[in-house]
């Protein structure tokens, strides 16, 4: 499997190129804007770095659905499939990379993120301040009420809930594709599916709790998140295997 | 029995690619697939090298259900350029290393020299008879237990197509299956050993060529006509 | 090598390699070449090969030693035997035809030896 996910990451490589020219472009003119004491160039920099990030962070999340679509649409799907490896190791592949992909950003952001303090401090000179920023920074996290567990449960939360966005987008584009081949209305089908599917799960998880609220009194919190954390992997892990059964099954590449 | 298609069909919409298709195939052959185009001889690869699911039927590789394992054993080159648009041909031979175990990457080297191409070159800068040898030289660097070459001769040169009919004969021995797909009759016409003549998805016949000369005189040319 | 497409292959695989021991091109005891290499030469594939010198072994024409390879007969007589072998073949075949189309052999004759003097006459 570390070869079909090697081979992913180099189908993300046009991503993350961008991704980093853009990042650089965007330190330099910060860098710029503090060496020259151009606080408009400064601060805009600053402003696209931090505003850009949204739609990088949702772009690169869903990038793995759209490669896998774009696979299936062009004749390279025989690059996956015409080799001896299972459904799941192809699929499992691509979920890894997605992983992979949002880390390697992130680090990415990060290192964007310490040049730009680095640069900062070596500029004004000015530890004192930076610290007490820092420190400022930690307080108004204190007493906003957010403690390192909540941080984890919402980290853990949103991956569990990018992680069945990508099964359904899978299986959105899997389904599409097994029905339509390589027609031009393929991928709005499979987006529209994306949003059915979508529909289904948060139903079931509707229904769920409604069952499960009549019949045990769970008013404690981390038995709920504990029941949200086993609903999301359940049903992430069976669109995994729908699309797998289908795809072993019925896909025509 | 190496390969056996039992009842194979395939539909796509309302039409029947493949129609109640049965056919078996020995090793140690070369066959020709034969028919015109749209006739489903791609369908019919596709199957067998796992790409497309037959809607009926089943096919039996060395008498166990064709899976994903299989394909360790089977080569298909496709009409159309498939390689990642990202690779140079270089990346393409590390490609076949990475996934296939009877790839031999020393002989990829030689045939792209042979071949007049460069490790270097990009491919989606490829021209189409360029791209088709690069197919046929990451196919034939495989030692595949059964090769489906899927119009191998089509776009390429006078020249290269000896090299490549060269390739293939010295490659295919006792241990082997080549179905080679073509309507070039007069290029494989020497070496062909059955003809596998299919019409609107169905299994017209199949015949052994040397001894249809022998019995009736006839050139595979002649069969294709009375049959087809 | 240019085949007739109507008639087996190997059959005139075999013709061809008997013209060339006649010619002297295979010498008797020589090395012919491997099963592969023959395949590739004249385009057939490795089963037709290997009956190409089954048969051509059954004729007396050759021999294999195991694990070493086909070599040219070396019996006594066997380059003319092809050689008056072939010619008769060639003879019988011209002769049908000829009497086909109504000549007899004493007309066949004159034919050749007019043929010949068209041919002088060219030169």
């Amino acid at each position: 499997m570390g070869k079909l996910i090697k081979y992913e990451l180099k189908k993300q490589r046009t991503t993350r190129m961008v991704i980093l020219v853009g990042l650089a472009a965007g330190l330099i003119a910060y860098t710029a804007g503090i060496l020259f004491d151009l606080e408009n160039v400064m601060l805009i920099s600053l402003g696209l770095i931090a505003i850009m990030a949204w739609p990088v962070l949702f772009y690169v999340g869903i990038e793995s659905i759209f490669i896998f679509n774009q696979d299936l649409r062009t004749k390279q799907s025989y690059m996956l499939w015409m080799v001896p490896k299972s459904i799941w190791e192809i699929l499992g592949a691509k979920f890894i990379s997605a992983i992979l992909q949002i880390l390697i950003v992130f680090v990415m952001y990060a290192a964007a993120a310490t040049v730009a303090g680095f640069v900062t401090i070596v500029r004004f000179s000015d530890f004192q301040t930076v610290l007490e920023s820092f420190g400022e920074l930690s307080v108004m996290f204190r007493e906003s009420g957010i403690s390192l567990p909540d941080m984890i449960w919402f980290l853990v939360y949103v991956f569990l809930l990018w992680t069945i966005a990508v099964m359904i987008g899978f299986l959105a584009v899997i389904l599409s594709r097994t029905v339509l081949l390589r027609s031009r209305f393929a991928g709005f089908f499979a987006a529209v599916l994306f949003v059915l599917i979508n529909m289904a799960v948060g139903g079931l998880y509707s229904m769920m709790m409604y069952i499960l609220s009549g019949v045990v009194d769970m008013s404690a919190s981390p038995l709920w998140n504990m029941l949200d954390v086993v609903f999301y992997l359940l049903a992430s892990a069976a669109l995994f295997g729908i699309s797998g059964w289908i795809a072993q099954r019925k896909l025509s590449v | 029995m190496m390969l056996e298609c039992k009842d194979l069909t395939k539909w796509y919409g309302g039409k029947k690619a493949v129609d109640d298709l049965t056919l078996y195939l020995e090793k140690g052959k070369i066959y020709g697939l034969l028919g015109e185009n749209g006739s489903g001889k791609t369908t019919w690869m596709k199957m067998v090298a796992g790409l497309t699911k037959p809607s009926r039927g089943e096919i039996l590789y060395e008498g166990e259900k064709l899976n994903y394992r299989h394909r360790a054993k089977i080569a298909y080159m496709a009409t159309e350029p498939f390689f990642y648009s990202f690779m140079n041909i270089g990346d393409v031979g590390e490609y076949y290393e990475d996934f296939f175990e009877d790839f031999d990457g020393k002989r990829y080297a030689e045939l792209i020299v042979k071949l007049g191409l460069s490790r270097e070159m990009k491919v989606k800068d490829l021209s189409s008879g360029m791209g088709a040898k690069l197919k046929l030289a990451a196919t034939l660097s495989r030692k595949a237990e059964l090769v489906l070459l899927d119009e191998p001769l089509n776009g390429i040169d006078y020249k290269a197509r000896e090299e490549i009919i060269n390739l293939v004969l010295e490659e295919a021995d006792e241990n082997n299956t080549f179905v080679i797909s073509t309507h070039l009759l007069e290029e494989v016409e020497s070496f062909v050993e059955y003809g596998i003549f299919i019409r609107d998805g169905k299994l017209l016949e199949k015949v052994n060529l040397e001894s249809e000369r022998m019995k009736t005189g006839r050139s595979l040319a002649d069969i294709y006509l009375d049959i087809m | 090598m240019d085949y007739n497409t109507g008639m087996p292959i190997y059959l005139q695989v075999i013709n061809d390699l008997k013209k060339r021991i006649v010619k002297g091109e295979l010498k008797p005891g020589m090395k012919m070449p491997s099963s592969r290499d023959l395949a590739v030469m004249y385009k057939v594939n490795q089963n037709t090969a290997a009956r190409i010198y089954r048969e051509m072994e059954m004729a007396g024409y050759c021999y294999t030693k195991r694990g070493i390879g086909t070599f040219v007969s070396e019996e006594d007589n066997m380059v003319e035997d092809i050689k008056k072998e072939m010619a008769d073949q060639l003879l019988s075949g011209f002769l049908h035809e000829m009497a086909d189309l109504g000549f007899d052999r004493e007309e066949i004759m004159t034919q050749i030896r007019n043929y010949k003097e068209d041919e002088r006459d060219d030169a």
